[in-house]
């Protein structure tokens, strides 16, 4: 049972406090996700117009499959739809991302810390210069470890289409990272 | 979360380790500001009061040109 479902139900029912519990449960990893797709500079906008979205259309939600599902593609849709708006010079794949990182980090030392965020900064950019369709696929199942079935809902895509873009996406993204002047230690 | 988890031995040993690297990003994921959760509900309040009158002015815009629309039509047919 989907533990969404009651929730769901109270804000259709007209209590708002029961979608700020949703907003709540879920911001996270709608933020992440968003995040990955958009920038992390974009992300708190579309974000929110996820959310409103989904507010806006909850009484569309048939609990076919869990809330989250649901949430995370109208997640997906705004931010493919921000990143349309935005329609942005194509990223080259061999400049790093200036983009600044939020991130918290929970490593043990400062050099360790640093070398992690230099790390993450690097590879947040070479993620940011492959398609959103290969971007997408690649946060869902390899950074947010959701399952393919899961990933298929969020995309509206056929299960063999998101195991086959996967595929093209973590061949592209190490082709990418092996160009890179950083040693990415990836074995041929 | 991970239900249906890619068995290790079907990726190739740089996919591997791309999923290594990846993990990374999973340690240093970025955070939403707090002040989300507040902006949501403050932007549904609002919507959500001014939807149902936004909601009567559009039906009764809707009937108002519906109504000259046939005021207009009879009037064309009394001149002929």
């Amino acid at each position: 049972m989907d533990p969404d479902r009651e929730l769901v139900a109270r804000t259709l029912a007209g209590e708002l406090a029961a979608f700020e519990r949703l907003v709540e449960r879920h911001r996270d990893i709608v933020f992440r996700v968003v995040a990955r797709i958009v920038g992390v500079e974009e992300a708190e906008d579309a974000a929110q117009d996820a959310f409103l979205r989904a507010f806006h259309r909850l009484d569309r939600f048939r609990g076919e499959g869990t809330f989250r599902s649901w949430l995370l593609q109208i997640s997906h849709n705004a931010a493919i739809n921000a990143l349309e708006r935005r329609r942005a010079e194509p990223v080259d794949p061999n400049e790093e991302s200036a983009a600044p990182t939020r991130a918290i980090l929970a490593q043990p030392t400062p050099v360790d810390r640093l070398e992690a965020r230099e790390r993450a900064q690097r590879l947040t950019g070479k993620l940011q210069s492959l398609s959103p369709a290969h971007r997408t696929v690649l946060v869902l199942r390899d950074v947010e470890g959701l399952s393919y079935e899961e990933i298929a809902s969020i995309t509206e895509a056929p299960l063999g289409s998101v195991k086959g873009r996967l595929h093209r996406a973590r061949g592209e993204l190490i082709e990418l990272l092996r160009r890179n002047t950083y040693d990415w230690e990836l074995p041929r | 979360m991970n239900d249906d988890p890619t068995p290790r031995d079907a990726l190739t040993p740089a996919e591997m380790r791309l999923r290594e690297h990846l993990e990374v990003l999973r340690e240093t994921a970025p955070q939403p500001d707090p002040s989300l959760i507040e902006r949501v509900g403050r932007a549904t309040r609002w919507q959500r009061a001014v939807r149902a009158p936004m909601r009567a002015a559009g039906m009764l815009a809707a009937a108002l040109g519906e109504g000259i629309g046939l005021a207009l039509g009879a009037r064309r047919g009394r001149r002929r």
